[in-house]
């Protein structure tokens, strides 16, 4: 590389540096460092209340990450603190908030070009996909999903052009196929895409969307599947999720997702119980440390992925996964519907982090 | 300094901060996430950052150790792609203008590379300085931000001319 060319490029990162930076909003960021003041216990509202309610929990550090006194049923908030949601907003039911998911996976779909060539399968190789591929999270009444197959001519190279054809509506990055995030399922390249709700979406009504892109080959060429999901939100106005008979609660002292949880502690207080269902209840809600767009939950002035397994009666636990540390990727696996409505919860165990 | 003026300090540089995490990262979802979880970093030392004699360049060093930190813990976590914004079928091709190549190629390198390039031609900061930050030599600066401007050069010569800036 001569001096020149070694001026021109980096003339050239600079000037995409400077072409960006208009892209931050000041604003955005001092909100940022506001919620993290108050988060972190530093704002005005810590004060004796919160050093209760530490103190009560201590000893069971998962617990006290989950006393943030923000989420006490019928407190004020801190003075400060983010406002949860508009007060005068009314509050949404389930059913609505369904009818908004099952609006927004029509919206995704209508994003998915067609390749020329291609075209919806009338009889869609289904079995084919499940042969491979994980059919993903089961369908249920708070997750609403639809399929689209093609069928598209060609072999493994036309797949590529196709993700490539998803490129400019920013379905995949655009930097073509070897760069597309993927995975291996045998031979079969496919693509999770997840994202979070647009601002101004209906952030009440849904958690997540995304769309999920599993091609392989079939007959003569390759089949595509896609599936676009949206995790509806219990609706606020039925009441939250996960009410009725808690019995017990698992805390583990470790952080969410690692793969060797330190045994459980149970829990069996009831007032320390009910502070933890009423924080689950807050926790895929809007409440004033879920932030606008993909950040953390912060609780103790910790960025949170909680874990939630849910004990039923006679039936299998179910974990919920609230990953919130990275852009809202949630997953509701096989549940019946955590409005309160099954009677079957027992229980609730939260991974939290402790440090 | 005191704990009113800390937290001052990092509501006026937090927009710099937000700035710099966005050069890291290359979009603003991110950039937001890593700014959050530096600053939650920092408040757990606030009491150290509030006798130090620099605090605002600490935010820095934090943000940008973060980001480091993160990719190192990042290939296990699903990589997502975000929406927003977009609300109507994508054209049959690619409209250059919309793209800025070098950006894109950018978001591509390895996140050490990045990093220097960013602290290097955003910030400004000298190759010492740099290399006092990420905790590196001066010559490893110097052959780091040499390969990532020959790696981008040598993808930007890839790229279609109409595309390029």
């Amino acid at each position: 590389m001569t001096a020149a060319d070694l001026r021109e490029i980096e003339q050239a990162v600079t000037a995409s540096f400077r072409a960006h930076e208009d892209l931050v909003d000041p604003a955005v960021a001092e909100r940022i460092a506001e919620r993290v003041r108050v988060g972190s216990g530093h704002g005005p509202g810590a004060g004796p209340s919160r050093a209760a309610l530490l103190a009560a929990a201590a000893g069971v550090a998962g617990l006290i990450v989950l006393g943030a006194n923000q989420f006490r049923e019928g407190g004020d908030p801190p003075a400060g603190s983010p406002t949860p949601s508009d007060p005068a907003a009314r509050a949404s039911t389930t059913a609505e908030n369904l009818t908004a998911a099952r609006a927004e996976v029509e919206r995704l779909l209508r994003l998915v070009p067609t390749l020329p060539g291609s075209e919806p399968d009338a009889t869609p190789p289904r079995a084919a996909f499940e042969k491979v591929i994980s059919p993903g999270p089961p369908g249920g009444d708070r997750l609403v999903d639809r399929e689209l197959f093609l069928r598209a001519p060609g072999d493994l190279e036309q797949a590529a052009r196709f993700y490539e054809r998803l490129a400019p509506a920013g379905l995949v990055p655009a930097r073509g196929w070897g760069d597309v995030p993927q995975g291996e399922s045998g031979p079969f390249p496919f693509i999770t895409i997840s994202y979070t709700p647009a601002p101004g979406s209906p952030r009440e009504a849904f958690v997540g969307s995304g769309v999920d892109i599993d091609l392989i080959r079939y007959a003569a060429g390759i089949a595509a599947r896609i599936r676009a999901h949206a995790l509806a939100r219990p609706g606020r106005a039925d009441g939250g999720f996960v009410t009725g008979e808690v019995t017990a609660v698992d805390v583990r002292p470790t952080i969410a997702l690692t793969t060797t949880a330190p045994p459980a502690r149970r829990i069996t207080d009831p007032v320390v119980i009910a502070e933890l269902v009423r924080t689950v209840n807050a926790l895929p809600m809007d409440a004033p440390l879920v932030t606008p767009r993909g950040c953390g939950v912060i609780l103790a002035g910790r960025q949170i992925g909680a874990r939630l397994t849910l004990h039923r009666r006679g039936r299998p636990d179910v974990v919920v996964e609230a990953d919130w540390a990275c852009r809202n990727i949630v997953s509701i696996d096989g549940h019946p519907p955590l409005d309160g409505s099954d009677p079957r919860w027992l229980a609730v165990r939260a991974d939290l982090p402790t440090r | 300094m005191t704990s009113g003026d800390f937290d001052a300090l990092v509501v006026a540089r937090s927009p710099a901060l937000l700035r710099l995490a966005l050069m890291l990262t290359g979009n603003l979802a991110d950039a937001e996430d890593l700014l959050q979880t530096a600053l939650l970093r920092a408040y757990g030392q606030r009491g150290r950052l509030v006798e130090m004699a620099a605090p605002a360049a600490y935010l820095r060093r934090i943000v940008v150790n973060e980001h480091l930190r993160a990719g190192r813990h990042a290939a296990s976590r699903p990589r997502t792609t975000t929406l927003e914004g977009i609300d109507a079928p994508a054209p049959a091709e690619p409209d250059p203008a919309e793209h800025d190549a070098v950006w894109r190629l950018l978001a591509a390198l390895p996140r050490q590379q990045r990093a220097v390039l960013a602290l290097r031609y955003y910030e400004g900061l000298p190759d010492a300085e740099i290399a006092d930050l990420l905790d590196i030599g001066e010559s490893t600066v110097r052959s780091t931000a040499h390969r990532a401007l020959f790696a981008l050069r040598a993808r930007l010569a890839e790229t279609p001319e109409e595309a390029r800036p």
